[in-house]
């Protein structure tokens, strides 16, 4: 019985270095980093998501985001803590000429960075609804996490017509 | 019409690169004063103006104006998108007269706040 128990020990360790060795070997042949990690007012969540995206997704992602930014090192792993999801943040929501001019730039970190940010912060963003300067509503979908290095808030505000005049990753100074 | 190279020739003598706070970034910040009369060498050279970001500035670098006047003032960075039949003329002049709407609102707000204000101009 000892002896399956250290065959079976010895299996599973093997099992687990294979894991890591895989995880460095993606890493390292991927070229840009984004983070995401949604603890907005966490103290208030009663539902507590953990999702770590798989390594072929990540591939499949910088596949797809190729022509738009030259990547560093993408990785992307969430452990959310979800209140208010922005589930349908982007239905019926259209993005501003100014704004797409501004994604088209991939090397702006602030406003080039994938689109596919913004299925996570569809995902795992927190969204709520704030007067603007001129009175109107206007909400806003915000997701913590880093991005090329830096670590903020990707940001995104529509207004009543659902047009997105605000797309931006938020970095603190 | 002016060609377009007059205006980028002048973000470049009078402006502020972007750069400094946003790695990459390419874009240039006008005083209210430089970005008027960029509005003027942008409308000569019949380029459209997509939008602006209005900034300002926090211990001499460049911040955009939500993050230090406060998240309300997001709204201040305006957009200008080509509506259904409007022709090529009326959206140029459109943008153009929202921009300068814009430049002016914004400063009004820099002004009751003792702030200092910059435009970055979105063009086509």
């Amino acid at each position: 019985m000892k002896f399956f128990l250290k065959i079976l020990f010895f299996f599973i360790t093997l099992f687990q270095t294979n894991i890591v060795e895989a995880k460095i070997f993606v890493l390292e042949n991927i070229i840009s980093s984004a983070t995401f990690f949604t603890t907005l007012n966490s103290e208030k969540s009663s539902v507590e998501l953990e999702s770590i995206f798989s390594e072929n997704e990540l591939a499949n992602t910088c596949k797809s985001e190729g022509d738009l930014v030259a990547y560093r090192n993408w990785s992307i792993s969430s452990n959310a803590y979800a209140t208010k999801g922005g589930g349908t943040f982007f239905e019926g929501a259209s993005y501003s000429s100014k704004v797409l001019k501004q994604m088209g730039k991939a090397d702006d970190l602030f406003h080039g960075f994938p689109k596919s940010v913004d299925g996570f912060a569809t995902k795992f963003g927190q969204w709520s609804t704030k007067l603007g300067a001129d009175g109107k509503p206007y909400q806003w979908l915000k997701m913590p996490g880093s991005y090329g290095g830096k670590t903020g808030v990707f940001e995104f505000t529509k207004d009543a017509n659902g047009l997105i005049n605000h797309r931006f990753f938020n970095v603190p100074k | 019409m002016r060609s377009i190279s007059t205006y980028l020739n002048f973000l470049t003598e009078k402006g502020r690169v972007l750069s400094e706070i946003n790695p990459g970034s390419d874009e240039i910040a006008l005083t209210i004063e430089d970005a008027l009369q960029a509005l003027e060498l942008i409308r000569n050279s019949e380029e459209i103006i997509l939008g602006g970001d209005i900034l300002s500035e926090d211990n001499n670098e460049l911040i955009y104006a939500y993050q230090l006047w406060g998240e309300q003032y997001h709204v201040l960075n305006w957009c200008c998108d080509r509506t259904s039949n409007e022709s090529k003329e009326a959206y140029l002049k459109r943008s153009y007269d929202i921009a300068k709407e814009s430049i002016t609102n914004a400063n009004k707000i820099a002004e009751k706040l003792k702030r200092k204000c910059y435009i970055v101009f979105v063009t086509e």
